[in-house]
């Protein structure tokens, strides 16, 4: 299981992903507007980069 | 009538002018308070008074976060909220040290990317009031442009980058000392990280960096004033305390858009700096959406969203009719203390 989950609109896109740490769960656009200075977004990126694989969504 | 006729005027002691003439007429004075108060904006970072906590008072930790816009990080292991003040604050934060170099600090966000509101080559003044809770303890205090505060990647130094900002003891003091701004920042700065450096466990509060060599008395800001200010950075729209607060409005209607999905818009009061993210409890039962009855869900996802608003989705635990609407409520007596529904977008 990988760290992030994409999430499905209604549309049936992925247009978020989250992950869950402590209780709570942290979700975040990948599309749209003014998303790609979210701190956690940067964070997915750098994931992302480094080579890993967002799990499918449900 | 007569006219005082002078160029400039110094204190007797002084080794600087307090009013400079200017030979068409006008002035430059060094004015630090106006029948004892402030002067108004003058202070760049936000809830330097330490006023704002939105993300709970007692050792809250949501990304390094605790007291709104102020991170902790290395040997700070906790902070939190403290009535121990210098005269004129309500509220400091005490910084918990495990003895190593223990940090905190305020990224302020620059106009935009690689654009800087700090004049180029002018003097900035920082100063706090702090005391140690035993014993000494130097203070330093750090100033530079950085692409995002933990990342030293394209880092421009201010003059002096580091400075020691004095010695802190069991007795409030107010410490001080000037920065100069260097040219421009690299084109791929966000922010001015400012940060403080100790080895100690400490109070702090009545942070303050504004323009010029002098430090000026502390500007006191309305407490709505620093919690719009805030608003842009860390939106929490409930936070669960020691009690249940009941069913509770979250100001959202949540629409069914199949028989158990269910999308839920919001607004932001503040526009915030980015499309932020959902933090949300992950249990199913802390919401509930009343269309005819009333129905628990949880877990909510951010979906859609930009600076001013978001639409969650959550899966009903029962089914009703797609198409139905119903106010959304937190249903508080099922959250645990801590728990809380906000939105981030700090730096």
């Amino acid at each position: 299981m990988a760290k992030y989950k994409f999430i499905k609109d209604q549309f049936g896109e992925n247009c978020s992903v989250r992950y869950e740490e402590n209780g709570h769960s942290y979700s975040f656009v990948i599309k749209g507007l003014d998303y790609t200075s979210n701190t956690e977004y940067i964070k997915y990126k750098e994931w992302l980069d480094a080579g890993n694989t967002t799990d499918p969504a449900d | 009538m007569s006219t005082l006729k002078v160029d400039n005027i110094r204190h007797n002691n002084a080794t600087s002018d307090a009013i400079t003439m200017a030979s068409d007429g006008t002035c430059a004075a060094k004015i630090t308070s106006v029948g004892g108060g402030p002067l108004s904006h003058r202070n760049y970072f936000i809830n330097g008074n330490t006023i704002i906590w939105q993300r709970g008072t007692s050792n809250p930790n949501v990304n390094n976060y605790g007291c709104d816009r102020w991170w902790f990080a290395n040997g700070a292991t906790r902070v939190d909220r403290s009535t121990v003040v210098p005269d004129g604050f309500a509220y400091s934060m005490k910084v918990t040290s495990n003895g190593s170099t223990t940090s905190i600090g305020q990224p302020i966000e620059l106009i935009d990317t690689g654009r800087s509101q700090f004049e180029p080559n002018a003097t900035y003044t920082l100063s706090f009031y702090a005391r140690t809770d035993s014993g000494t303890n130097n203070i330093s205090g750090t100033v530079y442009y950085r692409n995002s505060k933990f990342n030293n990647t394209n880092q421009v130094n201010w003059s002096p980058v580091s400075q020691n900002m004095g010695t802190m003891t069991t007795t409030f003091q107010r410490f001080s000392k000037t920065f100069t701004a260097p040219a421009a920042p690299n084109a791929n700065n966000t922010v001015l990280a400012i940060e403080f450096n100790n080895t100690a466990t400490y109070y702090i509060t009545g942070m303050q960096f504004e323009r010029g060599d002098t430090m000026t008395a502390y500007e006191h800001r309305s407490f709505g004033d620093e919690l719009a200010r805030c608003k842009r950075y860390y939106h929490c729209v409930y936070r669960r305390g020691a009690s249940s607060d009941g069913n509770l409005s979250i100001g959202a209607l949540g629409s069914l858009y199949t028989g158990n999905s269910l999308y839920i818009d919001m607004t932001f009061p503040t526009q915030m700096r980015t499309t932020p993210t959902l933090e949300a409890p992950t249990a199913t039962d802390r919401f509930n959406c009343c269309p005819t009855t009333c129905i628990d869900f949880g877990n909510p996802s951010l979906i859609h969203g930009q600076k001013n608003a978001v639409t969650l989705n959550a899966t009903l635990q029962s089914g009703n009719t797609a198409g139905r609407v119903g106010n959304v409520f937190a249903k508080t007596a099922n959250w645990t203390e801590g728990e809380k529904l906000a939105f981030t977008a700090e730096l």
